[in-house]
């Protein structure tokens, strides 16, 4: 019964077997410890602790360093490729030829796009710039290419006034990209039923719900239910009235199992925020970012973290604000 | 106290109690598939990817925190802390990197999460505000890369943001 042999060596682990161990092993453990920054489950554990410029620096090393540090870029850190130096077709092709290049297995870290409109000069979204047809075409011909291969997982656009000035961006960038799964950007007036009518609603992950917002633009919000992950509330959003709130407060309320994080511009607003008794208890959030910490105080954290609303509304958040907070 | 017998490599016994051998998983798994018994005090468990002073270092460092709740699991893939690294392990891990990278490699190897987690933070601190050039100097890794293949990462890199 030879076979029956070979299953039993099987359960007992290697390492068990009786000391000491053949020399076999102890050359194999020998070559593992001289490589222990070249084991890239090992690498991975260590590289999970740094930020994205240190990634980048680390892709810089060495090609294994380079392999997992593209990975934990692309897929964890969700890096974007940042559009707001685009100047036209001319810097467009440039980096389509620089994703193109097979030099290094194509392994670029970019999970999606970002526009920066403020400062671009991206001539078919902008306005000021008269635009030919064939200038349009040609743009949107590249950036179906670039998301093509890239493989878009999401967009940010960054700007809220940009959509004053182009209201059908929106739909462009549904139009160029199929593929992608993640959006996040500034929901203003108008604007949602793009996602409605292209059936993409399940990709807004982030939203931010801008003052203007009317009471059917956040009826139609709450009716095509997106799974929200994350929201940004708007500085003075109580001044906004309470029509505004009550539609915060539907969308929060619609949104409760998956809201994971909130963005607020500063202390203000958050203070706002948690002492607004309309507002749910959010039991799935767990991270706050503040914008502008300016006015935090170290001692007045305690009580912020000790108030009676920002207990009930953020019952299981871990205090990553008060980080650089020394 | 039921008591375990763990072996490095080069021979060196360690009795250690069960309760904190438990908390290498490799071994507890261990103990558990053979169904070893608390009266088996002269069951030994040979360890033959670690050696005696490794050995030692980790069954300190697993002394120190016995009565640590077990880690949280993480399912967060952001950027994780590095700045709260308690003051007797920063102590404990003043040492030789050849001797850090030997107790990674031995908690990798037994499976013992927090101090995989607290080593692993450790290297990263070394790394962090460091240029390319700094850390290869730094761990002594060969830049293997072409000049292309260099500017290519470059411009790629140049292209990021963070979300």
């Amino acid at each position: 019964m030879p076979k029956k042999v070979k299953r039993q060596k099987k359960v007992t682990p290697t390492w068990a077997k009786s000391c000491p161990a053949e020399t076999q092993e102890l050359q194999e453990s020998a070559f593992f410890k001289s490589n222990i920054l070249s084991n890239p489950l090992l690498v991975f554990e260590i590289f999970n602790h740094l930020s994205v410029s240190d990634l980048l620096s680390c892709s810089l090393v060495c090609k294994k360093w380079n392999a997992v540090s593209r990975e934990i870029l692309r897929r964890h850190r969700g890096t974007y490729l940042r559009f707001s130096s685009i100047d036209g077709i001319r810097s467009l092709e440039s980096l389509l030829e620089l994703i193109d290049n097979p030099i290094l297995n194509n392994n670029h870290p970019f999970n999606g796009v970002s526009f920066g409109f403020c400062d671009a000069h991206f001539h078919i979204f902008n306005k000021k710039f008269k635009t030919t047809q064939k200038t349009k075409a040609k743009t949107l011909e590249l950036l179906a290419e670039i998301y093509e291969r890239i493989k878009v997982k999401g967009i940010i656009l960054n700007v809220s006034q940009f959509y004053i000035r182009s209201p059908s961006l929106v739909k462009m960038a549904l139009d160029v990209c199929p593929s992608m799964t993640e959006w996040f950007m500034p929901i203003l007036q108008g604007h949602f039923r793009d996602f409605v009518d292209t059936n993409r609603v399940s990709m807004i992950k982030k939203m931010e719900i801008c003052g203007d917002i009317s009471s059917e633009e956040a009826s139609l919000i709450e009716e095509a239910s997106p799974i929200l992950r994350e929201l940004k509330i708007p500085s003075n959003f109580q001044l906004y009235g309470i029509l505004f709130t009550e539609c915060l407060t539907r969308i929060i309320v619609s949104n409760v199992p998956s809201l994971k994080v909130f963005h607020f511009p500063s202390i203000e607003t958050f203070k706002k925020f948690y002492q607004t008794e309309e507002f749910p208890t959010l039991v799935n959030v767990r991270l706050i970012h503040i914008r502008d910490r300016s006015f935090l105080k170290p001692e007045s954290i305690d009580a912020i973290i000790d108030s009676p609303g920002y207990r009930r509304i953020f019952p299981n958040v871990k205090l990553p604000w008060t980080q650089t907070l020394s | 106290m039921p008591v375990v017998r763990l072996q490095s490599v080069d021979g060196e016994v360690f009795p250690v109690d069960v309760e904190i051998a438990r908390m290498s998983f490799a071994i507890r798994n261990m103990l558990d598939d053979l169904g070893v018994q608390d009266n088996d005090a002269e069951e030994v468990i040979p360890l033959p990817n670690v050696t005696g002073p490794i050995l030692r270092k980790v069954i300190e460092w697993c002394t120190h925190h016995k009565d640590d709740p077990p880690p949280p699991e993480e399912d967060d893939t952001r950027e994780k802390r590095t700045d709260d690294i308690p003051a007797w392990d920063q102590e404990f891990l003043r040492v030789d990197q050849a001797v850090l990278f030997d107790i990674i490699l031995a908690a990798n190897y037994l499976d013992i999460k927090g101090l995989l987690d607290v080593t692993c933070k450790t290297v990263a601190n070394m790394i962090k505000g460091k240029t390319p050039e700094e850390i290869r100097k730094l761990f002594n890794i060969k830049n293997d890369f072409t000049p292309a293949e260099e500017e290519q990462i470059r411009k790629e890199n140049e292209w990021c943001e963070e979300k």
